[in-house]
């Protein structure tokens, strides 16, 4: 059963705030997804749909051709995780790898008390007195080790050290390796995240803004740097996200994907072309809400 | 790689057992009030209680009690590991009504055991059942099934109440004690022939029902309470905490 999921013009209202509005796209077995979006944007929303947390106000969702909502043969599968309240938890992280060995088909238990040892989480103290960087480790090893056909971390990362959160980026490209699967990583941590994605969402106050492979993203932004009239005369007409100026140095950062001949052009006029990041993009491509706050 | 079967019995099991765990807390406890209260209490030792009636009370109570913490706790816990909703729904009602039939059950062995002790030494037990069992002179199956039923419709009112909350939050939730309070209420008048907590003051004339239409009239009313639960969390919303 391959279960690929598709989305189709998902909307989403609760408490009068139109939380996801019309969100299409699809996601494919074995590839790595990164949903990024600001604060707010929608993300855990969107992904407590794919979870069956709740269900979408209109549109349909559909995960390996049926509907996931309440479907004993889909919800098992996809696997959540995120940042878990465990002030009020007594129980252990040995207790949880019991509960998901019995319920998730793929968990495997020897692969998350590896992990957890690896990651330092004591297996048997209660939940409520591991710090909060061990509690975002815990939770990205239940992620891991379900081994969900769907798995979904959600910004779990966030409380972990960088040495933590290296080690978990590799050991998603590793488990992604020897078990391939759809895995979704939310963030607004963009810049050290960047190169474990196939394929970007970018999801802005409940629309989604970008949904294309990472590669293609990336090359698509572009900052021109150059004399400022001949900049201007060059972006002319295209999508610039930010510029910037000193002297007469201008810089635009653009978002358009140029042709050899512009290539060519923009050579022959003396300006250089350099590649922007994704966090940039991100930045800019959302900056418009930033005004409105 | 998809399984697709129903976890109902797995969840059922996992229920039982969590909950039995609790209430092996509270079984010896009674109990212990049990044998030493009746010694500083006259109006106690003058019930005279069987202890399957007198656990009965406090077991209503644990039962309401477990209702609530299962419900808030496990419901979203299953959901979120992947259990549907249906799933747990049947795998909890089986679950709290093993729970009711085995405090009762492993009640009864203590009871017993009271009895034993008192053929062979100079102890002797107490009888009495429950006021409205006493047209029975069965004091074993019947008080077990009896106590049982009630029990369970303790747990379905503690379930509402929790569903009431988790799902339309406080006013909603104070709306679903008035449900609970109402189909305790109900239960107990079948039963008792009166109503209880917070109602026992009002006097409803109520006619005493022989024992089969009271069993009958429970299991309806336990149904019936489970057709509400089910209806209020077929499609719940699980909250991220």
């Amino acid at each position: 059963m391959n279960l690929n999921v598709v989305a189709k013009n998902i909307s989403l209202s609760y408490k009068g705030v139109e939380a996801l509005k019309d969100v299409s796209f699809t996601l494919e077995q074995g590839k790595t997804y990164g949903l990024i979006g600001r604060n707010g944007a929608g993300k855990t929303t969107l992904l407590s749909l794919l979870a069956s947390y709740r269900e979408p106000t209109s549109g349909s969702l559909f995960i390996g051709g049926e509907d996931p909502f309440e479907n004993r043969n889909i919800m098992p599968h996809v696997g959540f995780v995120y940042e878990t309240n465990y002030s009020d938890e007594y129980d252990p992280p040995s207790s949880y790898f019991e509960f998901a060995e019995r319920y998730r088909p793929n968990f495997d238990r020897g692969y998350a008390e590896e992990l957890a040892s690896r990651f330092k989480i004591p297996l048997n103290k209660p939940l409520k007195e591991l710090s909060s960087g061990k509690q975002s480790a815990f939770n990205a090893t239940l992620g891991l080790a379900s081994r969900s056909s769907i798995t979904i971390l959600d910004e779990v990362y966030l409380a972990m050290d960088a040495p933590t959160r290296d080690l978990f980026y590799k050991e998603v490209i590793e488990e992604q390796a020897q078990h391939p699967r759809i895995m979704i990583l939310s963030t607004h941590l963009v810049s050290e995240m960047e190169y474990l994605f196939d394929h970007v969402l970018i999801l802005d106050n409940g629309k989604l803004l970008v949904n294309e492979p990472f590669d293609e993203l990336v090359s698509r932004g572009a900052a021109v740097t150059g004399s400022s009239k001949v900049v201007d005369e060059f972006v002319n007409g295209m999508t610039k996200l930010n510029s910037q100026q000193l002297g007469d140095t201008k810089s635009v950062m653009i978002y358009e994907k140029l042709s050899e001949k512009q290539w060519a052009e923009a050579e022959r006029q003396g300006l250089q072309i350099g590649p922007i990041s994704l966090q940039e993009l991100f930045i800019h491509l959302t900056k418009e809400e930033l005004k409105d706050d | 790689m998809t399984n697709g079967t129903s976890n109902i019995g797995k969840i059922a099991k996992d229920l039982f057992f969590i909950q039995i765990k609790w209430a092996l807390w509270f079984i010896p406890i009674v109990f212990a009030v049990y044998l030493i209260v009746p010694h500083f209490v006259k109006d106690v030792a003058e019930l005279n209680l069987h202890f399957l009636s007198f656990i009965y009370q406090p077991t209503k109570i644990f039962m309401l009690v477990i209702g609530i913490i299962t419900s808030l706790y496990y419901l979203p816990y299953f959901v979120s590991n992947g259990i549907t909703r249906k799933d747990y729904f049947y795998g909890a009602a089986i679950g709290s009504a093993t729970v009711a039939f085995g405090i009762m059950f492993l009640s009864a062995i203590l009871a017993g055991i009271l009895e034993l002790i008192g053929a062979f030494s100079n102890y002797q037990p107490s009888t009495s059942t429950m006021e409205f069992l006493q047209s029975t002179s069965s004091i074993w199956i019947i008080p077990i099934l009896v106590y049982s039923f009630i029990s369970i419709g303790y747990y379905i009112s503690g379930w509402m109440i929790a569903l009431g909350f988790y799902r339309f939050g406080g006013w909603g939730g104070m709306g679903f004690i008035l449900v609970a309070i109402l189909y305790i209420n109900l239960t107990d008048l079948i039963w008792e022939g009166h109503a209880s907590h917070p109602f026992g003051w009002l006097n409803i004339p109520f006619p005493d029902l022989p024992l089969p239409v009271s069993l009958i009239g429970a299991l309806i009313f336990i149904l019936l309470g489970f057709m509400v639960i089910r209806k209020v969390s077929k499609r719940i919303t699980i909250a991220m905490e």
